[in-house]
């Protein structure tokens, strides 16, 4: 990794370490509520790092809510030395790991980041986790959300993938399209805001 | 939920909130139902957009992982206009008024048909009995003073003299 590379990953670890650490500090303290929204911010990201080891839905789903219970429980061993989702990322992988060997299987690494027919085929596999009806609701939530970025304004459009989909932090997008970070937090939060506002009937 | 809050929470899922305003947008947290929708409309927006999306309820691993930590998981109350909940805050307070009414006015005449003459022997001791303690605590009891001295005089009347005074006297 180049020097620049090294000083972004440092930054964009310091400032998730920040982000948490609030959180964390009255998970400590008991709070279960404020657990809430560490589950809600991560369970996507956990569900995906699980389904590369557990190649059921129903399966990968149980065993994120186990990974999210032992991080509950374990959290005040959590030393604040590194990000809470690194820390999280390592419990979710040996529960995964625990899981497939109880239940007498091999554990299979599927790479999700790789192009082919097993990232694909997972990715289907995600969708039958529910009935038929949620399928179709997934699919329109999809839709609902592809159309509303369509019609966004062109500034608004580039902020919200740049972060999403591309994963660039704010620092990296205002370099990008010049302009200072503020722009590029208040474009995201008006870009989720007309989303969540078409997604509000589906949701 | 102001518009700067919201900018916040959308701040924090991407990682970009500093530990002060983290710690101000946590504090909100309890205090307002739209926070936890809202949180999980910007998820599932993320979701969507990497294609992880896995189910059209984002709720369901938060209650799953809230059962089991003992927490009883209620969902999220939806977001009500507050112009929609004063008519209903207004009939509460009517409501409670009516009942204080309703047991003001039975104990009033509870009161009555106890001090009433031609009841019981028993019943001017009762009023009696009340109008020592109203005497000694005027300012502490919240007894009307017409009430009382009207229970107080019905006592007397229906009472010989020597048996108010021997209660007073005590």
């Amino acid at each position: 990794m180049d020097k620049i590379g090294t000083i972004k990953a440092r930054k964009r670890s310091v400032s998730e370490k920040a982000s948490d650490l609030a959180i964390i500090k009255r998970v400590q303290r008991g709070d279960r509520s404020a657990f809430d929204l560490l589950v809600i911010k991560y369970q996507h990201r956990i569900i995906k790092l699980i389904m590369r080891y557990v190649n059921d839905p129903s399966e990968a789903l149980d065993v994120a809510q186990e990974t999210f219970i032992k991080a509950y429980r374990a959290s005040t061993s959590f030393r604040r030395d590194s990000a809470f989702y690194t820390w999280l990322y390592r419990i979710a992988i040996n529960t995964a790991k625990n899981h497939c060997t109880s239940a007498g299987r091999r554990p299979t690494y599927y790479d999700l980041f790789s192009e082919g027919a097993e990232h694909s085929e997972i990715f289907a596999k995600l969708k039958d986790i529910d009935t038929p009806e949620a399928v179709t609701l997934s699919e329109e939530i999809q839709q609902t959300i592809s159309n509303t970025i369509s019609d966004l304004p062109e500034e608004l459009r580039t902020t919200i993938l740049f972060r999403e989909v591309d994963g660039m932090s704010y620092e990296e997008i205002a370099q990008s399209m010049d302009c200072p970070i503020g722009t590029v937090r208040s474009r995201i939060y008006r870009a989720r805001a007309t989303i969540e506002k078409s997604l509000k009937p589906l949701l | 939920m102001t518009e700067h809050i919201k900018e916040q929470l959308s701040a924090f899922f991407d990682d970009e909130l500093s530990e002060e305003e983290c710690e101000f947008l946590v504090r909100r947290m309890d205090k307002d139902p739209e926070f936890h929708q809202k949180a999980l409309s910007y998820a599932t927006i993320g979701a969507a957009l990497r294609g992880e999306i896995l189910n059209p309820d984002p709720d369901v691993l938060r209650r799953r992982v809230q059962t089991e930590l003992g927490v009883v998981s209620v969902p999220y109350p939806k977001v009500s206009n507050p112009k929609q909940g004063t008519p209903v805050a207004v009939l509460r307070y009517a409501f409670g008024a009516v009942v204080s009414v309703i047991v003001a006015i039975f104990s009033l005449f509870a009161l009555n048909y106890l001090n009433d003459p031609g009841l019981s022997g028993n019943s001017g001791l009762i009023a009696a009995d009340l109008s020592i303690v109203t005497a000694c605590d005027q300012t502490n009891f919240a007894v009307p003073q017409a009430v009382s001295t009207g229970v107080q005089q019905s006592a007397e009347s229906s009472l010989p003299c020597t048996t108010v005074n021997s209660i007073s006297d005590r």
